[in-house]
């Protein structure tokens, strides 16, 4: 036993280097993601103004992936959500590597895909919040598989905390107590008491008689209020910790925080990337391209019956609830922070726990074989061709060492200040994080966050040794409100006597005299 | 004095109307068992007692009236000391001995055989003989010579094992460190009233939600072994009632004749051979009200009474502990009187011990009620059952922690039982005890997935009576197994030892600390709401926002924030777990009713502090539960 857990935490080690070291060298060749920034200037903000724990701890999506990156913040030589990606997925990695060397063969080749996959190895490198998505899904399927064999109130509690965790990864995510509510229903024929027999018998049984009947509607709706129970007693709780410190129970829904930290995350990632637009601008089907790419795998494990009608019953639920996701807003959910939902439930099937492994006719051997080299395959040209610039840029680093105009610009900006003297930084740090994040702590900077922020858009002078701002061809440009607030005083005439330190196509470092 | 003859025939074939095959299978069993005609008559379900003494008073004999006060031993009291077993069977009690006479009272003079034995055992011929009722001739011999047994069953931790022993609540090292403790507290108070206030108001929240945590993932660990059951259908099954052990069952009942005639019927349903089970159903010599009704009782029983010798405390374990001298069960479990158990739960408990190593000692069943939709207080005290029972324990199971062993329905290995020296008659959760003292006695307990239905408490105020009891009882088991942590600690290992503080310290320390929080907390609240302005309308000033400011000074907003998650939290977690317990068991309608728990709760916080009270002033006192208040069956 002890020598098993030896191996495991080993092997777990072993993977998840190799997925940070991974990223560490995906970085070198100009992959970054400004998730991963921006969480990590959560970290930074935390402790820099009075109340910045409170409202920085609490007003923060995906909050999982930040309270996870706060744990290994103390580790300085990379940004702490990369390193907590690599920790998951190894994670992930290691448990099927290890279950999948017990199996059978045509599940031992399986592995090929587990370790080559681009889309694992995306979660893991990526340093954004996909590898959580992943590991939920995953994780929500492999408890569904399990209760719907077992019924048992055991897996019904595990899946009822996990949405109950995720929730405050991600609202939406409430979305699955609906796709749960089917499987109750058909769960509900197999677990009455003293009926034996094919489904519809049972069916019929229960119908036709009143107390079978009461029993089993009793039965379901219980499933669902169990299973609901702890997530919307986490939002319960959320809400009322909002009421607590904001005074109000809907503060983290139009508070100024939450504002903040979904455009921030939001628009340097999608809307500087002309790409999306186009796919959608098409108003076509093509959407459903992508989701076929990375699709292959559940539908292998369709056809692949091994006799579980629920099974496949539940891959279906999987692939309809993916395609309404995508189909409901292109924009956000073209990503694979959905579709690999559909990669965790393939995962989920294959390493699901079969009672009886049957003896393997040859021809499925050398289909095994060549399966998993489709997969890796499509899943490549997914990620060739995604709308989502993350996923490409990893493509790109991979093929080719990157540079990225804006992202660049980012960073002079931050070498720029670093080799000023230490002050105070006026900034629109919700466009601004990145270039922030690096900086030594004897700067300090009045952003959204800051008690004298909006003093400091007012008399500059005052408040501000320098100043970071857009010019307009810069995207965000509109949104920037230090750049807003500049062209205020310049319309009163108010003249500020400045010296750029730094310009480029995008922004503008001013020192203040 | 009798000097006629009577014959078997004529009582009991005649009179009696017992078939000739039954007297052939009396008497069958008379030489199996090694039990006089009459005990197995009367104690195998053959003949009523209210039969029996109309059969005698027909044949127009003068039953013996005993004077129970003013027994005395005969001078070869020794003798039967040694005897008593023998004595009890025989059913016989020598009234007056000299060198050359011998007055006996007897209970079936239609066996010659018990009168030779008494004959054989005192080496004298007997004189006289009287008749007298069963039940008065072993009430005579246990008040009379049984006081040796009567002194083990009070004393017998107290003399083997001192340390283990209820019988001295606070030692004085405990003493001590309570004091100190408290001197501490009040210095620190006196020096640092702010941070003293915060400190122990932050360390009081911790305690309690980590208490309540901890309670909730052993739920979820329980929660595992639902999906494996430990004996199949199968192995049941394959059970031949050829090989089964005697089985002994203690029935400990004190003024409860009002479920007597349940019993019967409770017990007659088990799947276990009659003639192997050894049932005793165990009354205290001044329960005048269960001794009657069992002398009155006009249909067969199948358990044999065993009266109690007066003596304090009077508590159950000490009458169970009593019991033990009289029982000759490989296995032995303990039932209340008004338990259903699974009827094949004897023949489950076999299986499993069978498949277990010796290490184990104990198996303890699930306990759940079968009057849970009479009232409101039912129907939570269910729900909490369910979750202790179906959850909570297994989940100790799981994590091999010491198991507080439940009320009733925990079988031992016998000769386990008496090795570790029975129950503790001055603890009043003796079964919570037993459970530690196994621990730490390298033995182990588990859980078996088999129930026993129960009467649930329907009164208030019984139950306040009955929890009082447990969680002094729960107190009681941490003062003794704490009078030295670092030894406790060396016993049962580092797992066994967090298990202990917060399954047994954190179960009464959450009920004591939870009114004090709530408290404040709701005051806080309410100040915050402004409304103590309307009431103190004759004051201009805004009282709320005064008082505020005077308590946030020891009550600041963060801490606040940590009681109201605090609270928030544990409570929805106990719901929680109540609410799948119940789901489990598919009592769907009583889901809802978990969502009341917060305010059971702080009825356990009542008897937290009634429990507290008694168990500074009467630590031993056996706080009584009065049952069949029901007016439910299954």
């Amino acid at each position: 036993m002890k020598k098993q857990s030896i191996i495991y935490a080993i092997c777990w080690l072993l993977f998840s280097s190799a997925y940070f070291l991974l990223s560490l060298w995906l970085q070198s060749r100009g992959f970054y993601n400004l998730e991963a920034y921006f969480i990590e200037y959560k970290t930074v903000l935390i402790s820099r103004y009075e109340e910045g724990f409170l409202r920085t701890f609490f007003f923060t999506k995906p909050i999982i992936l930040f309270l996870g990156s706060l744990l290994i913040s103390f580790i300085k030589q990379s940004q702490s959500t990369y390193i907590l990606n690599a920790i998951i997925i190894g994670g992930l990695t290691n448990h099927l590597f290890l279950k999948g060397l017990k199996r059978k063969l045509s599940i031992k080749v399986f592995l090929i895909y587990v370790l080559l996959s681009p889309i694992i190895i995306y979660s893991g490198v990526s340093g954004g919040s996909t590898a959580l998505y992943l590991i939920f899904y995953f994780v929500f399927f492999t408890l569904l598989f399990k209760y719907s064999k077992s019924y048992s109130v055991f897996h019904l509690t595990l899946l009822s905390l996990l949405l109950g965790v995720f929730v405050l990864f991600d609202l939406e995510l409430l979305k699955f107590l609906l796709l749960l509510i089917p499987v109750f229903f058909f769960v509900n024929f197999s677990k009455a008491k003293g009926i034996s027999g094919n489904f519809y018998y049972r069916a019929s049984i229960i119908f036709s008689n009143g107390s079978q009947r009461r029993k089993f509607f009793t039965g379901f709706f219980s499933s669902i209020f169990i299973v609901a129970f702890i997530p919307l007693m986490t939002i319960l709780i959320y809400l009322v910790i909002n009421k607590i410190f904001a005074g109000s129970f809907l503060y983290f829904m139009d508070g100024v925080g939450d504002q903040w930290s979904s455009y921030s995350t939001l628009y340097p990632l999608l809307y500087e990337d002309n790409y999306i637009w186009n796919v959608i601008a098409e108003n076509t089907r093509s959407f459903i391209i992508p989701l076929a790419l990375v699709s292959c795998l559940i539908v292998f494990n369709l056809f692949d019956f091994e006799g579980s009608v629920a099974k496949n019953a539940l891959i279906l639920l999987g692939i309809l609830y993916c395609f309404s996701e995508i189909a409901e807003n292109r924009i956000d959910n073209l990503n694979l922070n959905v579709l690999s939902l559909i990669t965790a439930i393939g995962l989920a099937v294959v390493f699901y726990n079969h009672d009886k492994e049957k003896v393997e006719k040859p021809f499925k051997i050398v289909l095994g074989f060549i399966i998993p080299f489709i997969l890796i395959f499509l899943e490549v040209i997914y990620f060739k061709y995604s709308v989502n610039y993350n996923e490409r840029l990893y493509y790109q680093s991979v093929i080719e060492k990157n540079d990225n105009e804006h992202f660049t610009s980012l960073k002079n900006l931050s070498s720029s200040l670093k080799d000023q003297e230490k002050g105070r930084v006026l900034v629109d740090d919700a466009i601004y994080f990145a270039s922030l994040t690096d900086l030594n702590s004897e700067f300090t900077w009045e952003g959204h966050f800051s008690p004298n922020f909006l003093a400091a858009m007012q008399l500059p002078q005052i408040y501000a040794d320098y100043i970071i701002v857009s010019k307009p061809a810069f995207l965000l440009y509109p949104n920037d409100v230090v750049a807003a607030s500049l062209r205020r005083l310049e319309h009163f005439g108010i003249s500020l006597d400045t010296e750029i330190l730094y310009e480029d196509k995008f922004s503008m470092l001013l020192k203040v005299k | 004095m009798e000097n006629r003859e009577y014959y078997r025939k004529s009582l009991f074939q005649e009179k009696g109307k017992l078939s000739q095959k039954k007297i052939y299978r009396v008497e069958e069993l008379e030489k199996s068992l090694n039990k006089s005609f009459l005990r197995i008559v009367l104690n195998y379900g053959y003949l009523s007692r209210r039969a029996w003494k109309n059969i005698l008073l027909e044949e127009g004999i003068e039953l013996y009236n005993f004077d129970f006060d003013n027994l005395v031993q005969i001078p070869k009291q020794e003798i039967i000391k040694e005897n008593l077993h023998k004595f009890l069977d025989a059913l016989a009690f020598p009234l007056v001995q000299t060198e050359d006479y011998l007055e006996i009272v007897i209970a079936d003079p239609s066996d010659s055989i018990n009168i030779n034995q008494v004959e054989g055992i005192l080496g004298q011929k007997v004189d006289k003989f009287h008749v007298a009722e069963d039940m008065d001739i072993l009430k005579a011999l246990h008040i009379t010579y049984g006081l040796d047994y009567l002194d083990k069953a009070v004393f017998g931790i107290y003399d083997s094992d001192r340390e283990s022993c209820a019988i001295e609540t606070f030692t004085k090292p405990q003493l001590i460190a309570i004091g100190l403790t408290l001197a501490v507290g009040v210095l620190f108070f006196y020096f640092f009233p702010i941070n003293t206030a915060i400190t122990l108001n932050l360390i009081l929240n911790f305690l309690l939600f980590f208490s309540i945590s901890f309670k909730f993932l052993l739920t979820l660990y329980g929660s595992k072994m639902e999906t494996a059951r430990k004996i199949s259908k199968a192995e049941l099954d394959a059970i031949d009632d050829d090989e089964l052990p005697f089985y002994t069952i203690l029935l400990p009942v004190f003024k409860e004749s009002e479920v007597i005639h349940k019993l019967v019927w409770n017990l007659k349903n088990l799947d276990y051979p009659l003639e192997k089970l050894d049932i005793k159903l165990l009354i205290e010599s001044d329960d005048a009200m269960t001794y009657n009704a069992v002398k009155e009782m006009d249909f067969p029983c199948v358990f044999e009474p065993l009266i109690i010798p007066y003596a304090q405390p009077k508590t159950k374990p000490k009458a169970c502990n009593y019991g033990l001298y009289f029982s000759k069960g490989k296995y032995l479990t303990i039932y209340d009187a008004e338990d259903i158990p699974d009827n094949n739960q004897l023949k489950m408990v076999y299986a499993l011990f069978k498949k277990i190593s010796d290490q184990y000692v104990v198996v303890q069943c699930a306990l759940n009620y079968f009057n849970k939709k009479e009232n409101l207080l039912t129907r939570l005290f269910t729900l909490e059952y369910s979750y202790w029972f179906d959850y909570m324990l297994p989940g100790l199971d799981n994590l091999d922690v010491p198991i507080p062993l439940g009320g009733t329905s925990n079988h031992f290995r016998f000769d386990k039982l008496m090795e570790l020296g029975g129950w503790d008659g001055f603890n009043v959760t003796e079964d919570a005890d037993l459970g530690l003292r196994a621990y730490a006695k390298s033995y182990k307990v588990t859980v078996l997935d088999s129930t026993t239905l129960e009467e649930a408490n329907n009164d208030f105020f019984n139950w306040i009576r009955q929890r009082s009891r447990w969680i002094k009882g729960y107190m009681q088991t941490y003062l003794v197994h704490m009078r030295n942590p670092i030894k406790l600690y060396k016993k049962i290992g580092l797992k066994g030892f967090f298990g202990f503080q917060f399954f047994i310290g954190g179960t009464f320390f959450t009920f004591l600390v939870y009114p004090i929080l709530l408290t404040f907390l709701v005051f806080i609240l309410f100040l915050h709401t402004g409304w103590l302005n309307y009431i103190v309308f004759w004051n201009d000033g805004d009282i709320s926002q005064g008082l505020l400011d005077s308590i946030s000074i020891f009550f600041p907003d963060w801490l606040v924030v940590v009681a109201i998650f605090n609270f928030t939290v544990g409570n929805l977690m106990m719901i929680y777990v109540n609410m799948i317990a119940v789901f489990r068991r598919r009592s769907y309608p009583l889901i809802l009713y978990a969502l009341v728990n917060p305010f059971y709760w702080l009825m356990h916080s009542i008897s937290a502090y009634k429990g507290l009270i008694q168990l500074i002033t009467k630590p031993f006192y056996w706080e009584k539960t009065n049952h069949g208040l029901t007016k439910g069956s299954k």
